[in-house]
């Protein structure tokens, strides 16, 4: 597990540093002359420095998710009127979010710095016939550097640790091994990006520390192995993502253990064709497809219920074969996505309740739950309960529990066997069903849709038939128990495999 | 020569110029003290010649040019500024502190550091010891000779003192107030130093201008005030020396066994 780490380091710590060192290096040269600007205006002070504080209180994953929309509909945007668009995805909203992050204590430190300077001083750099200018940058900023410094400092280990954010926007970063370390329940990889992004931190943290007192004793030695040390480090962490420049092709997957294993199946098949890939693990359900609309994405793996409620805006529930055929009509007609077809498996949302307590209290279908259910706890994932299939079940059966929970998906299987909370909104190819033996309630008005697993190609690339060849031996070749004993696999504690592992396992059972 | 017609200023937000109407002449060579009480406007004045504080009316001009005409930087680069809390550069070095307005001014670096030597040899600082020290490292009284220094350095013609030996104990003070008076004569510079203490005035000054809340009360030579002081202030302020001098007789002579 740790060799797999390792093997992963290069790319993972190399795109992390790209990003966190040009999100401080811009934020730093926008922040350093904003903060002279208010530092000679008393009256934009106070608003500037106010702003840059609200957009700290954002919490960093949010600022990371706000740029998502904002960039695609400003890419749209440039599209239309200029003809040309750009990546929504990935480095650009996690680059901006993380540069504006950057911004306050850069700005606050020069602002008080140059604010703090006795006005004796700066009588004297007047009076001995300095200009403006050569005030500030022979004398005003020489004293308030080591400050400033230390505000560069401070915004560093923030953006570096903000930056394990960025992988939900499809940013690789260290973040990748908590990201999937948490859905994979894979601690060793958890505690592997913990460490990685934490090392790197210290490591710039006590080098900029080191120009730190450079400038404030005056140290050209101090400056100079500190500026050698950044250059050495930046520079062998980016080295690895300048190797060729092939062209290559992006596997989307969202957060799920399922999707990072179909994903590796995905990307498998596609290196073998010849191509080169790349991937954007634990993207939001919305927005991994909105990227694959926009090309940002080449390919992945969703929900044919998922896109009926959630894209299509619909409710009705016409039956598994009419949802399949509509849905791949609109895609193709709406957007130019590619339907390639259903894996042969379902992935629901079925409520599950441990088999004891549904036997002691009689319940089969939703329709006896909704009798229990004001006394009753129900646990989901983060969308579930904001998903329009929870409102049609509200609707078709009038069910209203006790109270809500939400969990990370992973983490509610065991709050319902430790009776945490008594039904949860389970998956039903998750291995973990079988596993406790849960019981699934049935739903005979069929308040929720059928979820087809189907593969989805982008605009880009739906004619490609290269790219389709790769792809279409995956079309029904996964059964319902195929994928629960692979979600398995990656799920247990005992015998875990990673994703990649199950993948090939997967790829073997396939054998086409 | 200096001089001031009709110079007005106020300072935003308070209702009293801070100097009204002030007209006086500083001859070339001459050594001109402005003495006051706090606030009378004399730190004003000396600001306004090099345009640290800029006239709102009036006009000053400096060997016969209007000092509106020129770049304030480079005005200021043509006389040695110096004042009470000195205002050495705490990066810089005494060797850097003091060739500051020369390297402003694109000396050649050689002809900077034998300035440099120069002047610390001038002010009773030798080089060997002092030229690469910081300011931290210095006494009150050694901060004050490489403020002499710098403002030195690049040959002014004109200096501009604002009580810059306040801060010193009695005896660097009298020491030191010496030496410049000994350079002013030696350089042929024209100096115009401010302060509140009249002894010091009258040891070092050709001319004194008394002032009093924003405008002059009486311009004269030391004898001038002493013989024929024109109001009851001026005579108040002159006669302090005196009044000390003869309390410290009394004082020494109740005491004396």
């Amino acid at each position: 597990m740790i060799a797999l780490a390792f093997s992963k380091l290069p790319e993972y710590l190399g795109q992390h540093v790209l990003l966190s060192v040009s999100a401080i290096a811009i934020g730093f040269v926008i922040s350093l002359p904003l903060a002279i600007a208010l530092s000679r205006s008393s009256w934009l002070r106070g608003p500037a420095l106010g702003l840059a504080s609200i957009v700290q209180t954002i919490p960093g994953l949010a600022l990371l998710a706000l740029f998502y929309p904002l960039l695609l509909a400003l890419s749209v945007f440039t599209e239309r009127v200029f003809g040309f668009g750009f990546r929504a995805l990935g480095f650009l909203p996690a680059l901006l979010a993380l540069t504006l992050y950057s911004m306050l204590p850069v700005l606050r430190n020069t602002v008080t710095a140059l604010a703090g300077i006795d006005p004796a001083i700066k009588t004297a750099a007047r009076g001995v016939g300095m200009t403006p200018w050569q005030s500030l940058v022979l004398v005003e900023l020489p004293l308030a550097a080591p400050i400033v410094m230390a505000g560069l400092r401070t915004a560093a280990v923030w953006v570096i640790g903000t930056a394990t954010l960025s992988t939900p926007v499809g940013q690789t970063s260290l973040g990748n091994y908590i990201f999937t370390g948490l859905q994979t329940e894979n601690w060793v990889f958890v505690l592997f990006g913990c460490i990685a992004a934490a090392l790197l931190a210290l490591v710039i943290d006590r080098l900029l520390a080191l120009a730190e007192d450079g400038f404030a004793l005056r140290s050209r030695v101090r400056l100079i192995v500190a500026a050698i040390g950044l250059l050495l480090i930046i520079g062998a962490s980016l080295s690895p993502l300048f190797g060729g420049s092939v062209q290559t092709v992006t596997v989307g997957t969202k957060s799920f253990e399922e999707q990072y294993t179909l994903g590796a199946l995905i990307g498998g098949r596609l290196e073998k064709a010849g191509f080169k890939t790349v991937r954007r693990d634990g993207l939001g359900s919305t927005v991994v497809f909105r990227a694959l609309a926009a090309n940002d994405v080449d390919v992945y793996v969703d929900y044919s219920g998922t896109l009926w409620t959630t894209q299509m805006k619909r409710a009705d529930a016409p039956g598994r074969e009419a949802v399949l055929n509509q849905l791949s009509q609109w895609l193709g007609q709406t957007y130019g996505i590619r339907d390639l077809g259903p894996l042969g498996f379902e992935n629901a949302y079925a409520f599950a309740m441990r088999s004891d307590r549904a036997k002691a209290l009689g319940i089969e279908t939703l329709r006896d739950l909704a009798a229990y259910a004001q006394r009753l706890k129900i646990g989901g994932d983060f969308e579930f309960f904001s998903r329009p299939e929870w409102n049609a079940v509200v609707k078709a059966y009038g069910i209203h529990f006790a109270l809500q929970r939400q969990y990370q998906a992973n983490f509610m299987y065991r709050a319902l066997v430790d009776g945490d909370v008594d039904v949860i909104a389970a998956f039903s190819s998750d291995g973990r069903i079988a596993q406790y033996g849960l019981k699934l309630i049935g739903d005979p008005k069929q308040a929720l849709p059928p979820y087809d697993a189907v593969l989805l190609v982008s605009p880009r690339h739906a004619n490609d038939d290269r790219f389709l060849a790769a792809l279409k031996p995956l079309i029904g070749s996964i059964d319902l128990k195929t994928m629960q004993q692979a979600n398995l696999m990656v799920d247990r504690p005992d015998d875990k495999k990673t994703p990649e592992e199950t993948a090939s396992w997967l790829e073997r059972r396939i054998g086409r | 020569m200096i001089s001031l017609d009709q110079v007005s200023v106020s300072y935003p937000g308070t209702p009293a110029p801070a100097v009204r109407n002030v007209s006086l002449e500083v001859p070339k060579g001459a050594f001109f003290v402005l003495i006051g009480e706090s606030g009378c406007g004399k730190t004003t004045t000396l600001h306004l010649i090099n345009r640290l504080i800029e006239a709102d009316s009036g006009r000053i001009e400096v060997d016969g040019r209007d000092i509106r005409a020129a770049d304030p930087a480079t005005l200021r680069r043509g006389m040695g500024f110096i004042f009470q809390a000195v205002g050495l550069f705490p990066h810089l070095t005494v060797a850097e502190n003091v060739g500051i307005t020369p390297k402003l001014l694109n000396w050649p670096k050689a002809q900077v550091d034998a300035r440099v030597d120069e002047l610390l040899e001038l002010v009773h600082l030798p080089a060997g010891t002092y030229r690469n020290r910081l300011p931290a490292a210095l006494s009150g009284g050694q901060r004050q000779r490489v403020g002499l220094a710098r403002a030195l350095a690049a040959r002014p013609s004109i200096m501009l003192m604002d009580e810059p030996f306040g801060a010193l104990d009695p005896l660097t003070r009298d020491d030191l107030s010496a030496e410049y008076r000994a350079i002013h004569e030696s350089l042929g510079l024209t100096t115009v130093l401010v302060t509140h203490d009249m002894t010091e005035a009258l040891m070092l000054a050709d001319r004194i201008a008394v002032m009093r809340e924003g405008g002059i009360v009486q311009i004269g030579t030391p004898s001038d005030l002493l013989d024929a002081p024109t109001d009851d202030f001026v005579r108040a302020l002159i006669e302090t020396p005196r009044r000390r001098a003869q309390r410290l007789a009394e004082a020494l002579h109740v005491s004396a066994p």
